[in-house]
């Protein structure tokens, strides 16, 4: 069973349009790359029953989202790009709010997730940086526990050291074979630790959708000539750079001639080299 | 729903204080201050504009589209700030029934004002909502501000005509004017109605 499952969604804004199908398989972690203003947010937003498409079908956890998926959300935890609590709310008072808001919702749970995170529940939440700010919105996102976690850029604005603990949050989330994460952000060094899958999106557009491992598997990075890159199969190249010194391509592996030497790609790597391929 | 409702509670304990110094201040004039239905109509005006000052924080916070992501429907959300209305309505009539009663304790006022007195606070209160939440969740408010102020203006305008007006001439007991919280009831239900139509089809 898919976790999420979209099909043929359109949704359009004069200026953009997105289309897109895309399937997050139960148990997984996918995480969602692209450029500021490529769709990621509206893509989270109709996930989540916030935005109504134009055109399409989406499932979450196996019902669709429609007028009567307020329920569904009982079993989705969200972490929105923008941490929203009125400024003058206390952790404390969070917790009160969010035990009448969910039926599932573990008071204990959530003060053990704002202990680990570090997040005071005496201060009002206007005195709270942007970090502080996130992991609240993550500790709320944790505590009624849920099945599917949808995380738009929840790292960003977190120290390295605090983004780490985050991301073995969310590992250890995964570790129930019936948990999935949909997670978005800038930083790919955090998706490329915790992704199962990764999904390209450039300019509201999916370029590529696939496991993690078998993209690193499958593709190099070939610095070559550029006669010799012309002398391979167009489908074997996934995106080129052009320098005063060479050709640097995503190629491939199974279709580079033997003595072709091919570096490991990185998910960041690919993501460029692919979205310039593109706009070529 | 009551989740939804403890943080408007919250946020009127923080944000909304001085609003009921105000509105002792006012009703307690009104106990001494003869034939004054203003001091009696403003406080319900104040309190009234409750859920959309709630609403415009909620937008400055983005509560409202974290809220979207929540198991609450959007009638649920909708049906909080005209709860809160009916509360708080409830609260300034309550007092201001003591502060009526008190001054025809001390000899100022008839009893048989009282009802028709009433009838056109509660009228007044309900009124102000039921025109400005239908516009505020169908545009958002900071495109349904100008409608706000016209509202807030009118309601003003209409509590200064007041002022100069013998509450016990125009308003003896009669039917249409004790009858006249039920007709704005109505309005407020409808209003209710268009409010979560509006908002269900809003995105967030």
């Amino acid at each position: 069973m898919n976790a999420i499952e979209i099909k043929a969604l359109e949704k359009n804004y004069p200026g953009f349009d997105l289309k897109l199908d895309l399937a997050l398989p139960q148990g997984s972690i996918m995480g969602l790359i692209g450029e500021n203003g490529a769709g990621k947010t509206t893509a989270i937003k109709l996930i989540l029953g916030m935005t109504k498409p134009d055109g399409g079908r989406i499932e979450v956890l196996g019902r669709p989202v429609d007028k009567n998926f307020a329920r569904v959300r009982e079993e989705i935890g969200v972490v929105l790009d923008e941490p929203a609590f009125p400024d003058c709310l206390k952790a404390g008072q969070v917790d009160k709010i969010m035990r009448n808001i969910y039926k599932n919702w573990d008071s204990a749970a959530f003060r053990d997730n704002l202990a680990k995170l570090s997040v005071p529940d005496d201060k009002p939440f206007k005195d709270f940086s942007r970090g502080m700010k996130m992991k609240l919105s993550i500790a709320v996102a944790l505590a009624h526990r849920p099945r599917l976690l949808v995380l738009d850029e929840p790292t960003s604005g977190l120290d390295p050291l605090v983004r780490d603990q985050v991301v073995d949050i969310f590992s250890e989330f995964t570790r129930d074979e019936g948990h999935s994460v949909l997670i978005s952000s800038h930083i790919v060094s955090d998706l490329e630790k915790l992704c199962d899958y990764v999904a390209f999106l450039h300019k509201g557009r999916l370029l590529l959708c696939q496991e993690k491992d078998r993209l690193m598997e499958e593709y190099g990075i070939a610095h070559c000539a550029a006669g010799e890159l012309a002398a391979l199969d167009s489908a074997a190249v996934l995106g080129r750079r052009d320098s005063a010194y060479g050709v640097s391509a995503i190629v491939r592996r199974d279709a580079a001639p033997a003595g072709m030497a091919l570096s490991t790609v990185g998910i960041e790597e690919l993501f460029v080299f692919m979205v310039k391929e593109e706009e070529r | 729903m009551k989740g939804l409702l403890l943080k408007e509670l919250y946020m009127i304990g923080k944000y909304f204080r001085s609003f009921l110094f105000i509105i002792l201040v006012f009703l307690l004039s009104s106990i001494w201050a003869g034939n004054n239905l203003f001091l009696l109509v403003y406080p319900m005006i104040v309190v009234t504009m409750l859920p959309m000052s709630t609403l415009s924080y909620d937008e400055k916070f983005g509560w409202d589209v974290y809220c979207g992501a929540l198991p609450c429907s959007r009638a649920q959300v909708v049906s909080v700030k005209y709860l809160l209305c009916l509360l708080s309505i409830g609260l300034i009539a309550l007092l201001s029934l003591a502060a009526q009663l008190a001054r025809v304790g001390i000899g100022g006022g008839r009893l048989d004002e009282i009802a028709p007195l009433f009838s056109v606070i509660l009228a007044v209160g309900l009124a102000g909502p039921s025109l400005l939440l239908p516009i505020v969740f169908k545009l958002g408010v900071e495109k349904g501000r100008i409608a706000y102020y016209i509202v807030i203006g009118a309601m003003c305008g209409a509590g200064v005509l007041f002022t100069t007006a013998d509450v016990s001439a125009p308003f003896s007991v009669s039917l249409p004017v004790t009858l006249l919280p039920l007709a704005v009831l109505a309005i407020f239900a409808a209003s209710w109605l268009l409010s979560v139509c509006f908002y269900q089809k809003r995105s967030l």
